[in-house]
């Protein structure tokens, strides 16, 4: 699905991302873990198309290098990024992004675009999952919601688009228990043998309930040390000081 | 037949207004309030133009809305057509402004009260056409106002001269479309706008395709006692056009909510002038504006509220926002506050950006190609003042407009 080769990154003269390498099969699900700093974020920006960096090297996608392209197009092709801390955008309300969305991907996988009809039962099927209110689609992007309620939006988009690799930024920060559970439930209700998925964190907590298959440890731009999801466990009880030391 | 000149009280104050026009001249860069004022350039250009001689015209009824409304036609400063629905029909009066001054030329001398403005004073010696609407009941559909410029003439100047008049515990939308098809030509239009006690006056005004025209509106707005007048001037393809309002905050509990948005590309530009005057206790006023600005176009705000010594509790805010899309363009905001009253709040803000990088991106990573992003950035922006409007009819086709206006 996703085949990282040599990626480096730096924004000016700051290298953030150093001869960064990662595999991620059909249907698995890796988890990044790595101290703040360590370049997570930047390696999900870098793979959803943000602008602003100097990046080299290859990101495969479906066997496809998909370094130069824009991240509309990348998202058209399957990729989705919940974002650590998703935009709040006035006077853009929430139901004429998701439909124009939706269509937007729709289109270029040459599905038919769903009209209003359709796509209101569509939205409210899936928000009601995750339990958002109607209340919710009718306000503006993120604009006055809760930490729980932006994370929630991100998973209602993520399970919309259906994208064929999720890439989630520390999706559990700013997340009381239920929310994490919810959100949780919301991830597992997409796992398939066809998507895969990417999960950025700095704590076991979120991987207790969505079982990653591979735990990665990044430090300093670079993954240290790759496991199971046992990696997970024993890295919320020793921390990240060793990997850190070795480098 | 008796023009506006046979008229005494009226000659009167034209020959008042004409002395303070020659003292003053044409507003030049030096004066504060015409800085940054296209029009100054425009004037100074064509100084010699003629006066045009307002003759009834050809109706572009093309430009006419399809929804059910009141109307008035005015062609060149002339009244044309009146199409009153049902019983709204009695409930108001219209006429031209020089029946109005023959009718009332006693009264007068507010109509042409002028302190400094020399653009205002040309308007008050010059003009030789406009109209006068009293409202004296409430109405059941809003009226519009199809104001258009027709004659199809190169660089003449015209002088248009209104009244309106909102009779007490009113509840009235006016909408004025402007439509304009001279060339080179300047168009002044002067409204003085009455808000009798307890009453709510909305009014809309679209300003659009007029790149060809160099347009002065005024508007001087008094608003007695717990009366409100909220006004949304929408602004897309237009060049060399000032908007200037003054409001008198006359009475205690008056309010007004002025709201603005505007999209200006290739080389247009329009200037919005605004100053609020509280001059009693407990009073309100609002302003919004939000601006996109693109190509090398200009867009610029004045905004004062002046806070009398006696409007304690008065309650002020101004908020202008602007969105620059290209190196070229430029926005200029002067916000003003004078206030010489001790109990009062005011506030205001003002800032210019460019369009956010991390808003853009966040709909580009899902799907949404570059334009498409842009547009919904853009309409989102606009539209956030164009919630504000209380009329959801007129909220849904000023929303409507800007959508089209970005497609």
């Amino acid at each position: 699905m996703l085949k990282i080769e040599k990626l480096n990154v730096s924004v000016g003269d700051k290298k953030i991302l150093n001869d960064f390498n990662l595999n991620i099969g059909k249907g698995e699900v890796h988890a990044i873990m790595g101290p703040n700093g360590s370049g997570k974020s930047t390696l999900s920006y870098v793979l959803a198309g943000k602008d602003g960096y100097e990046v080299d090297g290859k990101i495969m996608f479906k066997g496809e290098n998909i370094i130069e392209l824009p991240a509309d197009e990348r998202a058209q092709k399957g990729i989705f990024l919940a974002f650590q801390y998703p935009i709040e955008i006035p006077g853009v309300f929430m139901n004429n992004f998701l439909k124009t969305s939706l269509n937007a991907v729709r289109k270029a996988k040459g599905k038919k675009e769903v009209d209003v009809v359709e796509f209101l039962s569509l939205v409210k099927q899936h928000a009601k999952k995750l339990g958002i209110k109607d209340e919710q689609l009718g306000r503006a992007l993120n604009v006055g919601f809760s930490g729980g309620e932006k994370k929630r939006n991100e998973v209602l988009q993520m399970s919309l688009l259906e994208p064929d690799l999720a890439i989630l930024d520390e999706t559990d920060s700013g997340l009381d228990i239920d929310a994490l559970k919810i959100v949780a439930d919301g991830v597992n209700a997409l796992r398939s043998p066809d998507r895969s998925f990417l999960i950025i964190t700095h704590y076991q907590r979120l991987l207790d309930y969505i079982k990653p298959d591979f735990v990665h440890v990044m430090v300093n731009g670079s993954i240290v040390k790759t496991g199971c999801s046992k990696l997970a466990q024993e890295l919320d009880k020793i921390g990240y000081k060793d990997f850190q030391k070795a480098i | 037949m008796n023009t506006i000149t046979d008229i005494k009280g009226v000659s009167e104050l034209k020959a008042l207004n004409l002395e303070l026009f020659h003292k003053h001249g044409y507003p030049t860069k030096k004066d504060e309030e015409w800085k940054q004022s296209s029009l100054n350039h425009f004037l100074y250009e064509n100084k010699q133009l003629e006066i045009l001689k307002s003759e009834k015209d050809s109706i572009n009824e093309q430009v006419n809305e399809n929804f059910k409304h009141n109307k008035i036609i005015i062609v060149n400063g002339l009244i044309q057509k009146i199409e009153f629905e049902g019983k709204d029909k009695d409930n108001v009066i219209i006429s031209s402004i020089e029946e109005y001054y023959k009718k009332n030329n006693k009264h007068l001398s507010k109509l042409f009260s002028n302190k400094k403005n020399p653009l205002v004073a040309a308007n008050n010696a010059l003009s030789t056409c406009g109209f006068y609407l009293e409202i004296k009941n409430n109405l059941d559909l809003p009226i519009i106002i199809y104001q258009q410029y027709n004659s199809k003439t190169n660089q003449k100047q015209l002088h248009q001269k209104n009244y309106i008049l909102v009779n007490s515990s009113i509840k009235a939308t006016v909408f004025e479309k402007f439509l304009n098809e001279n060339t080179k030509s300047f168009i002044s239009i002067n409204t003085n706008i009455d808000v009798s006690k307890n009453s709510h006056f909305k009014n809309f005004t679209l300003n659009s395709n007029n790149t060809e025209n160099c347009v002065y509106r005024f508007k001087k707005v008094n608003i007695e006692a717990s009366a409100n007048y909220e006004s949304f001037l929408f602004s897309s393809v237009i060049k060399t056009i000032r908007d200037e309002v003054e409001i008198n905050l006359n009475e205690s509990l008056s309010e007004c909510y002025l709201y603005y948005t505007q999209f200006l590309k290739n080389n247009e530009d329009h200037e919005i002038k605004v100053k609020i005057n509280h001059l009693a206790e407990n009073t309100q006023s609002y302003q919004f504006s939000k601006s996109i600005i693109d190509g090398s176009a200009k867009g610029v705000y004045q905004g004062k509220i002046f806070v009398d010594q006696i409007a304690q509790k008065t309650n002020g805010y101004q908020l202008i926002k602007s969105v620059l899309l290209s190196d070229n363009c430029t926005f200029h905001s002067k916000p003003e506050l004078e206030i010489y009253a001790d109990d009062v709040k005011c506030s205001h803000g003002s800032s210019s950006t460019s369009l956010n990088k991390d808003e853009l991106f966040y709909l580009m990573a899902r799907g949404i190609p570059e334009n498409q992003a842009k547009r919904l950035i853009i309409q989102g922006f606009l539209s956030e003042v164009i919630e504000k409007i209380s009329d959801e009819q007129f909220k849904n086709y000023f929303l409507k407009k800007t959508e089209d206006m970005l497609s």
